[in-house]
């Protein structure tokens, strides 16, 4: 599933809970095929798929949503513009394997996607 | 609704809404500046009035809505 | 009216591989009925099922069909849609390849180009997912 939409090109983390992810948007993924036929944009869900990737990257156990208690999706993103970019994850243990995720998208001065959901341990 | 119990209600809504303190909330304030609305948020608040006071704002009208005093008036005027 | 399958293209911009609703059961200017059923082919199926960024964007191209019966109706090409803004998302299960959604859209208000609506999406009356969720509809140049 979508495992060729990014690629991850470098990691820092000192923990299994936060860190900051460098990856890139591979313009030749299928789904821009269809996301728009002339018009190749990001789609939102396949970026909230991305953080997922990058928090289960991080945290080295499969994780799922649960809820996502807010998700602003704050500029569109393009391979072609925006090839690369930080994904920055943060998670916090309310209670035994299930965590609140805040996470982000940027690239320069550009927020693209802003995240806080529950995530668990699958 | 008396009008000092609407904007009353109303600075309660948006200031809980939109995580501000309510004293900020002045009649001549700027909506969009004291609630830091963006475009999106700026629905939200439609959608408050919408449901909290049985008004919907019309597209037209939401220019013209710049200060807290013009949304009372509105809303006094429909509620 | 009811929409299925390929007659959907008149209603959504998204093509395959990312075509995430196949019928519309009604629609009226408020509220509209929709469906999916998830096949083994579904680009967000893993391990036979259907994950977070598939129900999401089910969701989302159903208010996007939802939208697009109007513009239908009045003769125009549906209009490029973006997700704004994802709230109070409950993901309740991740349903099986075979099972078929069904979700209700209601239209709660629409300011500026962009329109607010809730969803809730069931499989035989059993909630999987409901949101809220703002979509910016693109004006054609």
């Amino acid at each position: 599933m979508m495992s060729d939409y990014f690629s991850i090109l470098q990691c820092e983390s000192e923990d299994s809970l936060s860190g900051i992810i460098r990856i890139q948007l591979n313009p030749d993924c299928r789904v821009y095929q269809g996301h728009f036929p002339k018009e190749p944009v990001s789609p939102g869900v396949c970026n909230i798929e991305m953080i997922r990737c990058c928090a289960e990257y991080i945290h080295h156990h499969p994780i799922r949503i649960q809820k996502i208690k807010q998700c602003k999706l704050t500029a569109l993103m393009t391979p072609q513009i925006t090839p690369q970019a930080n994904v920055t994850i943060s998670l916090q243990e309310n209670e035994q394997g299930v965590y609140r995720l805040t996470a982000s998208i940027c690239e320069g001065e550009t927020t693209y996607m802003t995240l806080k959901a529950d995530v668990a341990d699958e | 609704m008396e009008k000092n119990e609407l904007i009353a209600k109303v600075n309660s809504v948006l200031a809980e809404e939109f995580e501000v303190e309510e004293s900020i909330i002045t009649p001549d304030a700027n909506i969009k500046q004291t609630l830091q609305l963006d475009s999106l948020s700026l629905v939200d608040m439609v959608a408050l009035i919408e449901s909290e006071f049985g008004v919907k704002i019309q597209p037209a009208d939401l220019a013209k809505i710049q200060t807290f005093q013009a949304l009372y008036d509105y809303l006094a005027e429909r509620a | 009216m009811m929409y299925r399958a390929e007659q959907l293209y008149q209603l959504i911009p998204q093509r395959p591989p990312i075509v995430m609703v196949d019928v519309v059961w009604s629609a009226t200017e408020t509220e509209a009925e929709t469906g999916l059923t998830v096949t083994a082919d579904n680009i967000f199926v893993r391990n036979g099922h259907f994950r977070e960024p598939g129900l999401i964007e089910h969701i989302a191209q159903s208010a996007a069909a939802f939208a697009g019966c109007g513009t239908f109706l009045r003769g125009e090409e549906p209009k490029l849609g973006f997700i704004g803004e994802i709230k109070d998302c409950v993901l309740n299960m991740l349903p099986e390849v075979g099972t078929q959604l069904r979700t209700h859209i209601q239209l709660v208000t629409e300011v500026n180009g962009i329109r607010l609506i809730s969803a809730e999406t069931r499989i035989e009356g059993e909630m999987v997912a409901s949101c809220i969720m703002k979509i910016f509809l693109k004006d054609d140049e």
